[in-house]
């Protein structure tokens, strides 16, 4: 275990994240996953050996490369409309990635400066906002979103803007605290008596001992983003129907699982690492920082 | 819904009038807030029936799938959370905390797809959509289909209902699983360490009676609070499981309302799905004072 100023020392060089990536078979595993789903997302267009979206009604229902029946040219076999499945699967992880890291971003610039800012300050500021988290959270997400998107329509943009809203308390409410802690600190008290405004203090002072703290939350806060985004396009309230996104690929690959259950398994797959790895890599950091911290929900 | 040019002014102002949208927002709200504390939640555009009416005749499935899942969840919960306390660092506590890490991190929807696959459609084992075979027919009674069964003697019919709320029951209770093992394998562990117990072992009680009887009423306290503050989770996961099954529930009406922009019914389901969880806060605020007697309403 770490305590949380070295844990953020680390962060702060290559060397440091290293040996923190070395240092524990979770964060390793986990970092490894999430830095090829980020590549494969990011060069998804160099990377796909197809249009996503190109049509050959002929060549429909193909199984992938290892069975019999299967065809080198589309590795992991083609969907009910003749579309190459590996290609609406790497054109996927750039939905995943691109919703996961804009939400998690936005999720966290509310979350991080309300947290910051309720558990420092505490008194009445702290009291409104409290109350705002308890009566979001007694509300189930996944109705907050699927409403918000009844309202706005569907597009990646909405998907975001959905989860922003319904999860936007999750930094707020572990951030607040374990500013609740920091804020008792000797090295706070030095800053007031040297006269800083409470606003320095926040910034200078307990923004930077949160970082860690904030990594953490990030990566379940992208795990949950990419399962609202799958949920949603599963239901048929994600992404616009023409962009490849794992759920929509989900849903469609039931339809016609008796014809080639490949279709619908290899994004469910790819989903389930994914939100895996993501957990075990939060799971792995966490147990470095502090092994008793709970964060999920 | 109704566009400009599509009628004409007059018959325009009549509909405003007649919906109230002619009224200033702050009036139309108080004529809502009267409607719906009267029982009034308005007309489906989609359905052209009560809202309530829709509402009623959905919810018990809901909660029936909600309420089975907790069910099962305190039974496996319970179970794998008790041998993990017993003998912690042992090879069937990892076994449940991989289990249970598992069970947490994926989202109810996908273990909702997972378990159609395999035990629907790959070993064909369990049924994956509805609450009974097409060819069963059940008077509606309570509308909670294992009670109805049971009221009318049909226990093939019991039988088959209960068949088809295992999987989506299962897949409702896999995150509340691991949250019970989690809370009860530490509360137990903490509670295996308190002096009474040491008293117990040291009376010659059974160790069996002391785990399950002495020690597990103290552990199951966080458990309670666990499953209400959960049932939250369950409420929204419940909309998709849903969907996935075909179950006939609010959650499926959720997402035809949404589909065709049925606002009075999406405002509907809403507010009953608000008045469920402040309903179950209390539920568990009452079972807290009946298990601990030590706390009190104040």
């Amino acid at each position: 275990m770490l305590s949380l100023e070295r844990f953020g020392e680390q962060l702060k060089s290559t060397r440091g994240v290293l040996k923190l990536l070395a240092s524990s078979k979770k964060i390793l595993f986990g970092f490894a996953v999430l830095l090829a789903l980020v590549v494969t997302g990011v060069f998804a267009p160099w990377l796909s050996p197809f249009d996503p979206n190109e049509q050959t009604l002929g060549r429909a229902y193909l199984p992938p490369f290892w069975l019999s029946g299967g065809d080198a040219e589309h590795l992991l076999g083609t969907d009910s409309l003749g579309r190459d499945i590996l290609s609406r699967l790497i054109h996927g992880a750039s939905v995943a990635v691109y919703v996961s890291v804009t939400a998690t971003i936005l999720t966290a610039a509310i979350g991080v400066p309300l947290g910051i800012a309720s558990g420092y300050l505490r008194g009445r500021f702290d009291e409104a906002v409290m109350r705002v988290v308890d009566i979001w959270m007694s509300f189930p997400p996944v109705l907050l979103a699927i409403t918000l998107i009844s309202i706005l329509g569907t597009g990646i943009n909405n998907v975001i803007l959905a989860i922003v809203v319904a999860d936007w308390t999750r930094f707020t409410r572990v951030i607040r605290s374990e500013v609740l802690n920091i804020r008792e600190r000797d090295f706070i008290l030095a800053a007031k008596s040297i006269g800083f405004s409470p606003l320095q203090i926040m910034r200078h002072e307990v923004l930077p001992n949160v970082l860690p703290l904030i990594s953490i939350i990030a990566t379940l806060e992208m795990s949950v983003a990419i399962t609202v985004e799958v949920l949603l396009s599963y239901a048929g309230l994600g992404v616009k129907a023409d962009t490849p996104s794992w759920g929509s690929m989900i849903a469609d690959g039931l339809s016609y699982f008796r014809l080639n259950p490949w279709g619908m398994l290899i994004p469910l797959a790819a989903t389930i690492i994914v939100i895996l790895s993501l957990n075990i890599l939060g799971d792995g950091l966490r147990e470095r920082l502090d092994p008793r911290l709970t964060l999920t929900r | 819904m109704v566009g400009p040019g599509y009628f004409a002014k007059e018959e325009m102002a009549a509909l405003r009038a007649r919906l109230g949208l002619d009224q200033p927002i702050y009036i139309q709200y108080f004529i809502w807030l009267r409607d719906f504390l009267s029982g009034n939640f308005g007309r489906s555009f989609r359905f052209d029936l009560n809202v309530l009416d829709l509402i009623m005749d959905r919810l018990p499935a809901t909660l029936e799938l909600i309420i089975f899942s907790v069910i099962i969840a305190l039974i496996i919960g319970v179970a794998i959370g008790v041998v993990s306390a017993v003998k912690p660092g042992s090879w069937a506590d990892r076994v449940s905390q991989t289990t249970s890490f598992v069970g947490f991190a994926i989202p109810h929807f996908l273990w909702g797809i997972i378990f159609v696959v395999v035990f629907s459609a790959a070993l064909r084992i369990l049924p994956a959509s509805g609450r009974l075979d097409m060819d069963i027919e059940v008077n509606r009674i309570t509308g909670f289909m294992l009670i109805d069964t049971l009221l009318q003697g049909n226990v093939g019919a019991f039988a088959n209902s209960l068949i088809h709320l295992i999987l989506p029951g299962l897949a409702l209770s896999m995150g509340l699983i691991a949250m019970i093992h989690r809370t009860l394998r530490s509360s137990m562990l903490d509670v295996l360490s308190e002096d009474y117990i040491f008293t117990d072992r040291m009376k010659g009680l059974s160790e069996r009676y002391i785990i399950y009887v002495r020690a597990l009423k103290n552990a199951l306290m966080p458990v309670i609070t666990i499953v209400g503050i959960q049932f939250t989770f369950l409420l929204g996961g419940s909309i998709l499981v849903e969907k996935i099954y075909g179950w006939p529930g609010l959650g499926n009406l959720v997402f035809t309302a949404v589909q065709y922009q049925d606002l009075s019914l999406v405002q509907g389901i809403i507010m009953i799905y608000a008045i469920i969880v402040v309903l179950t806060n209390f539920v568990v605020d009452l079972i807290y004072t009946l298990v601990n007697p030590r706390v009190e309403f104040k």
